[in-house]
Parts: C-alpha cells; structure tokens; sequence
C-alpha cells in the first residue's frame, strides 16, 4: 500500500478519513483484500444503488450489514475474467536478401569442408 | 442442387490454373495490341517504360476482372460446391460441452455510444439464438483520451448492468497500446486466450448478428484443420451521399468479387482483420508477430497484422475461408472523401510494409501474392500516375515528330500507317475489363427478384450503376493523387501516424475541402492547360481526369451531404437491401442510438469533462479506480512529477493540461484519491467543477 498522502487541509483531510473509514466498514463486510482497486470497487458498487438506504446500514449492528454483502457483491464490477494465460512466442520471418543467393552459394563451397572429419 | 465435396489438391490446382490462365491469356493479348502499335519503329525508352507500367497495370485490372467473372459464374449457377458452408463433415458431438467462444471488440478512442450501441444489438441478437451463454464479450481498449476512457468505462458498466453481464461482459484498458491493435489482440490471447476454444474479431464500427457468430463457430466446429474463416462484412448505415454511394458499390459488386474470390483462394484465403472467427490454439502458437528489423515505416511493428497472420497460419499448415455466400456481417465505411482518404493514409504504410513479406522465406504462393495485392491496392496509384505522364510526354514527343512522305530517289508516297484501330482496341479492352463487372452485378438481379427488390428495383438499379460510375470516374484521380502522396510520403520514410478516423456522418467544410482539394484542383488546372496547349489531341483524352482534378471540391463538399444522401434515399438510388429491407441487428442498433436510455445515473447527462467527472463524482471515481490495473507505487522521480501537475490542475484548471497529462493523473491509484479528496474540499482553478 503506498504511503498516504499528506493532506494538509483539515476538510481534505476530514474527506480522506471518512473514505478510510468506508473502505474499513466495507473490507470487513465483504471480507476484502485492502487493495485500492478492490475497495474501490466495493465503494463504487454501494454508491451505485446496490444498497438503497445505506449510510442507516453503515452504522447498524454488524448482523445487518451482512445482509447487504451479497447484494454489494453482486454488484461489485467484474472488469476481467480469471486468468487463462497462453503463450505466444513471435514467430520467425526470414526476410529476403539480395545477398541471400551468395550466402547460399559460400554454404555450399563450405559445407564440403565442414563434413570433413578432423 | 450439385453434391457437396471436399476439395482435392488437384482441385485446387485445376481452379487457379484456369484462373490464372485466363487472367494470363488476357494480359497478353492487351499487351500484345499495344507492342504492335509501338514496334513499328522500334521502341523508344519511353515506349519500352508505357509497355512496362501497362503490364503491371493491365495484370493488376485482370486479377480483379476475372476474379468478379467467376464470381459472376458461381452465383449465376448457384452456390460454389467447394464452399466452406457447403463442405460435407462430420457433425460435432452433441455430448460435447459448447466450446466457449470471445467476442472481441478492439477500440481506440472511438465514439463510445455507437461502440456499446453497436455490441448490445450484436448481444441481442445473440441472445435470440439461444446461444449467448456460449460467449463472453470483450471490449478490449487502447484508448488513450482520458474522456473518452472515462466513457467507455460508465457505458461499460451500464452495459453490464442493464444485460445482466457480470462474468459475461469484460472491460479493460491497455496502460500501454505496444504494437496497437496486433498488441491488443495478443495481450487477450496471452491474459485469456486459454480460456476460449474461438475469438471472433469485430472492429469498433462492426456488427454482425447472432445466428451468423453461431454459424461461424458451427463451421469451425465441423473443420478442425481450419485455423480462421473470415466473412465479407457489407457496408451499411451511413447517410452522407458519398457513403450510400460506396455502400452500394460495395453491395452490389462486392458479393460477386468475395465469391470469385472463394473460388481461386479456397482454403488459401486471407484475413481481414475484422468480422472474422479464429480458432485460438493456432493463433497462439502461430501467429506471435516479430518486429521486422530496420527503421519504419518497412521496419519495427508490423502494422498490417492480418495478412501476416493469415500467412503464418498457412505457413503451419492451417486452412484460412472466406465464408463468401455467410450473411449477417456488416461494418461501416468512412462518410466523406476525406475520411475514406484518411483511413487509405492509416492503412497504406501497412500495406507497402508487405513489400518486403511478399519475398519472404517459407510462405506459400498464394500468401505472397496476398501480400503482393495489398501492396498493388495502394502502388497501382503512383503507377497509374506515371503512366498518364508518360502517355502525356510520348504524345507530345509524336507531334514534334515531322512526317516524311518520300524516301530518298522514290517518288511514291508512304503513307504513315494509321494504328488507332488497335489503340482503340487496347482503349476498349481496357475499359471493358474495368466497367464489365458491374454489368454482370446488374444481370445477376435479373436473377433474383428478392434481390432485385432490395436494390429498389431494376431500373432504379441500373440507373444507380450508371450514377455511381459517373461518381467513381470523378473520384479516382482524386485518390490516385492522394494515394501517390502517401505512397511517395512513406518511401521518402516520413512514418504515416495513425489519427483517429471520423467515423460519424458530418459535413465537409470548403475550408476543409480546400485545404485537403487545393492541390488536386490546381494539378488540374496546370495539366490542363499544358496539354491543352501542347498535346490538344492528348488533352480530351485526358479530360474525364482532369474533370475529377477540377471539379474535386465540389464533389468532396456535396458528396460528403447528408441531406443529399437522404434526398436520393427517397429517390429510390442507390439503395441497398440493407436499406430497402434492414435485418433485425441493424435495427438493434437503430433503436439502441436513438432511445440512449442508460440504467447509471451518471449518463443520463453529459458533464462538461468526464475526466472532470472522474476526479469529483464518487462514483466515477470509485468506479474508474477500481478498474486500473494493479501497478507498483509509482517511484519518488515519478511522484514528484506527478505533484506537478496536480498543482497545474489546482492553478490553471483541467484545460490547462494535455491529455496524455491528464491520463497520467487518472491512471495513478493513490493521484486519483488524492485529487478526489482535494478537489472536494477546495475547487481548483477554474470555476464549475464540482458537480
């Protein structure tokens, strides 16, 4: 987690706190990693609607939040499936050179030589 | 109806020897009227470079010739036998699971109402098949303007919500667009491809119905050995005059040229890059594009990827169709001149890339001459260009030529021997080969009343041919100039940058016109009056190029009309079956951009800035936050610089900032609260952004 961010504005920093204070409530609820993407996306599913009356869910006993989880998740964005990595290795193309006939020509003078036993 | 058969190799070879004969046949007998013209007395080098261009030339118009005549031919009889869809298989076992199948929608900072407009109608379309839970959808980004991410991703997740599509419909932004639209569909194929059995491929303007992405995945069901079936995507939707008059054109003519084709490529067909199915596997192992050693614009990324890729899935041994006779695949076509122009400028660099692919060790015949061909797409311009200067100057050169009637001591006359029966052979020959293909387009209505009804009609029809003729004689000097000026541009090594294209109908301004026309119009006027003045025979001749020349920003401005393109709609020209009798997608989509009817509350205006947006709504930003990608803290150099344009933003205001600026702001996770928190409590610059 990268370093917070000095704030020094009282309401700047009364705005971030309150955030924090979010993202707790909805990192316990929902059992979350603290990662910025992952809460950010359990912030972004309670402000979409997924719970319509939710600041009276926020500080309702802990029983009553957990209700609320399933519909938080189900709303929760989804961006990317899970990851079914493929390799994919870059493929040779041989140019052509015009070079390409005397190199072709010096490897066939040469290969007698190099088929010679030591 | 004929038995359905698996071509043999000889079948494949009796096909494009007769192909290549006949074109072959006919090069020759062009080439040879116009050696008996210019042997009478020896070739001057200038004869010997016209004989040297009108081979190229010639060759190139009886490719395209004869590939419409069989074309021609398999409609006329009938569907082709050898055909993809017609191919005799082995049904799929019905106890086998479905194989997944992702749909892919590469953009780049294309108008992102008509991107989801367009995937939800191919999404409804889908689902009335039945067939839906078989396919994820992937709408792969490389935008790069912050506004235009910001809208993707609201219109995204309005998407999502409104179809149910958790799991189902998939979002991401590349922080790097490496290698463009190659690298974005290989950055799928390494994250995800695993997971799919087939990708099908759209472009942002694509739409393609539900039953045809059912009936492509059915085919690759039934062919294991083919690695790609690419389908002809039909031009629809636009309303200017210039952009109805080439959807028709390519309507009308473009069904029998994609059958001709099918019939000479066969399972040696080429890729697209769009509207088109791909068996994951191979293309993973196959088709990894290596950057071409040099400097661009011949060297670095390949930017004309499918044409490789194609050639590298045939190279190992993979079938590659051209589903010609599959319905259902549509896409949109630039709306004026200069936008067709603009995506000609984009693709032209690619294409002339191939020059060096088309020698290449290891890949087969047919693929060097697809490389070949997209190279002749762009090249036949300059070519076409020289052509006419030196028919100019050898014309000029003969009437500086004094006649002698008497040699030496003879006191009969020779009389110079008149050749203008076999130029005006050659002249024939050439423009019969040129207009002869949309004679036969029109005979095939003749055939097919419900076709015939689609194009509004048989006279409708005709005279719409007639029309559309008229209308590309005027343009084709326009773009060979404009195609000479890209082509001499990259091999003079200036690298063609990929701009956005236009892709919306709008009109062409004179200002516009004239500063894209001013030289087209002024080459005319100084070609006209020297050949007027020197060459006066040559000059009407000339005059059909120097009336496009002339005339190209009126045409330009007038073609680009919308109310024109509406006008000759109710006139009944121009029609296309698309438009006479629309299919339920395109009617999807009709409905999905007239009733914007978005679920997220956020769209139902449209703010001033998203990226405004992103930085003030908690929900837009929570939402774009969520959807970076995870990253490492940035390091302190990069912080510090970061700092520095968030005091620009609080000092001078968002328009302050360049968009790549901006982007580097909402693309950081702890810039992104940070700004989210400070731009509540104290307002920056300029006034009006908090919502």
């Amino acid at each position: 987690m990268p370093d917070r961010p000095e704030f020094p504005d009282p309401l700047t920093g009364a705005l971030a706190a309150a955030r924090e204070l979010l993202d707790d409530w909805l990192a316990r609820t929902l059992d979350l990693p603290r990662r910025p993407e992952a809460l950010a996306a359990a912030r972004a599913a309670l402000l979409g609607g997924a719970v319509p009356d939710w600041p009276a869910v926020l500080f309702a006993p802990p029983d009553a939040a957990r209700d609320v989880s399933d519909a938080l998740r189900a709303m929760m964005a989804d961006p990317t499936p899970v990851s079914a990595p493929g390799a994919m290795p870059a493929q040779r193309i041989e140019l052509f050179s015009l070079l390409d006939p005397l190199r072709h020509w010096r490897r066939g003078v040469s290969s007698p030589s190099e088929k010679t036993p030591s | 109806m004929t038995a359905s058969v698996r071509p043999s190799t000889k079948g494949y070879a009796l096909r494009r020897s007769v192909f290549f004969l006949l074109m072959s046949l006919t090069t020759l007998i062009a080439l040879g009227l116009l050696v008996s013209v210019f042997q009478s007395n020896g070739f001057s080098p200038m004869e010997l470079l016209l004989l040297l261009l009108y081979t190229i030339l010639i060759g190139w118009i009886c490719m395209s010739f004869w590939t419409a005549l069989m074309g021609f031919f398999t409609i006329l009889f009938g569907r082709d036998r050898w055909a993809i869809s017609r191919q005799p298989v082995a049904p799929p076992d019905p106890a086998a699971p479905p194989p997944r199948t992702a749909i892919l929608m590469p953009i780049y900072n294309e108008d992102s109402e008509r991107v989801f407009a367009g995937l939800r109608a191919i999404h409804r379309s889908l689902a009335e098949t039945g067939r839906l839970a078989d396919f994820d959808f992937f709408i792969l980004s490389d935008t790069r303007d912050p506004e235009v991410w910001v809208e993707e991703e609201l219109r995204w997740q309005d998407m999502v919500r409104a179809l149910d599509g958790k799991g189902r419909i998939f979002y991401r932004n590349r922080p790097e667009n490496t290698d463009r639209k190659s690298g974005n569909l290989e950055d799928f194929c390494t994250r995800w491809g695993g997971g799919y059995r087939y990708m099908i491929v759209l472009d942002a303007d694509s739409i393609m119905k539900g039953s045809t992405l059912t009936d492509m995945v059915r085919l690759m069901e039934c062919h294991p050995q083919v690695a790609l079936i690419q389908t002809p995507p039909v031009p629809v939707n636009r309303e200017s005059l210039f952009a109805r008059i080439l959807q028709f054109a390519g309507s009308i003519y473009g069904r029998m040229f994609t059958a001709g084709l099918n019939y000479w490529q066969l399972g040696e067909s080429n890729y697209w890059g769009h509207n088109a199915i791909i068996r994951v596997r191979p293309f993973l192992e196959h088709c990894g594009l290596p950057k071409l050693p040099g400097r661009e614009p011949f060297g670095g990324a390949i930017l004309s990827h499918d044409f490789v890729e194609a050639a590298l899935l045939r190279r190992a041994g993979w079938e590659v169709w051209l589903a010609y006779d599959l319905e259902g695949s549509y896409e949109e076509i630039p709306p004026t001149l200069i936008d067709y122009a603009k995506r000609d400028r984009r693709w032209c660099q690619g294409n002339l890339q191939h020059l060096r692919l088309a020698l290449a060790h290891g890949f087969d015949a047919l693929s060097r001459l697809h490389f070949s061909m997209g190279v002749m797409s762009y090249l036949a311009s300059p070519l076409w260009l020289l052509f006419l200067l030196a028919t100019g100057v050898e014309a000029f050169i003969q009437t500086r030529q004094e006649t002698i009637y008497f040699f030496g001591e003879n006191w009969i006359p020779v009389w110079p021997v008149s050749f203008a029966v076999e130029m005006t052979t050659v002249l024939l020959v050439t423009l019969t080969m040129l207009f002869l293909p949309k004679l036969l387009a029109l005979l095939l209505l003749l055939k097919d009343s419900r076709l015939r009804h689609g194009y509004g009609g048989m006279f409708a029809a005709t005279l719409s041919v007639v029309l559309e003729t008229v209308f590309s004689v005027l343009t084709a000097p326009v773009l060979m100039l404009f195609q000479t000026k890209f082509v001499l541009a990259i091999l003079l090594r200036r690298a063609v940058g990929w701009p956005t294209q236009q892709r919306g109908d709008h009109m062409t301004s004179f200002k516009e016109a004239a500063l894209a026309h001013g030289g087209h119009t002024l080459t005319g006027v100084v070609v006209g009056v020297l050949s007027y003045q020197y060459v006066p025979a040559f000059f009407w001749w000339f005059t059909p190029v120097l009336l496009g020349l002339l005339l190209s920003i009126p045409v330009s401005m007038l073609s680009s009309s919308i109310a024109l393109g509406r006008k000759s709609r109710e006139l009944g020209l121009f029609l296309t079956p698309e438009e006479t009798d629309p299919p339920s997608v395109l009617c999807y989509l009709d409905e999905n951009l007239r009733e914007d009817d978005p679920v997220l509350p956020v769209l139902w205006d449209r703010p001033a800035s998203r990226f405004v947006q992103a930085l003030t709504d908690p929900y837009v930003n929570a939402l774009h936050l969520s959807l970076l990608p995870e990253s490492e803290p940035p390091g302190r150099r990069r912080r510090h610089y970061l700092e520095g344009l968030i005091h620009q933003l609080e000092e001078e205001g968002p328009d302050s900032l360049s968009a790549a600026q901006k982007r580097e702001l909402i693309s950081d996770s702890e810039t992104l609260l940070r700004l989210h928190a400070l731009f509540w409590s104290r307002p920056p610059a300029n006034a009006g952004m908090l919502p």
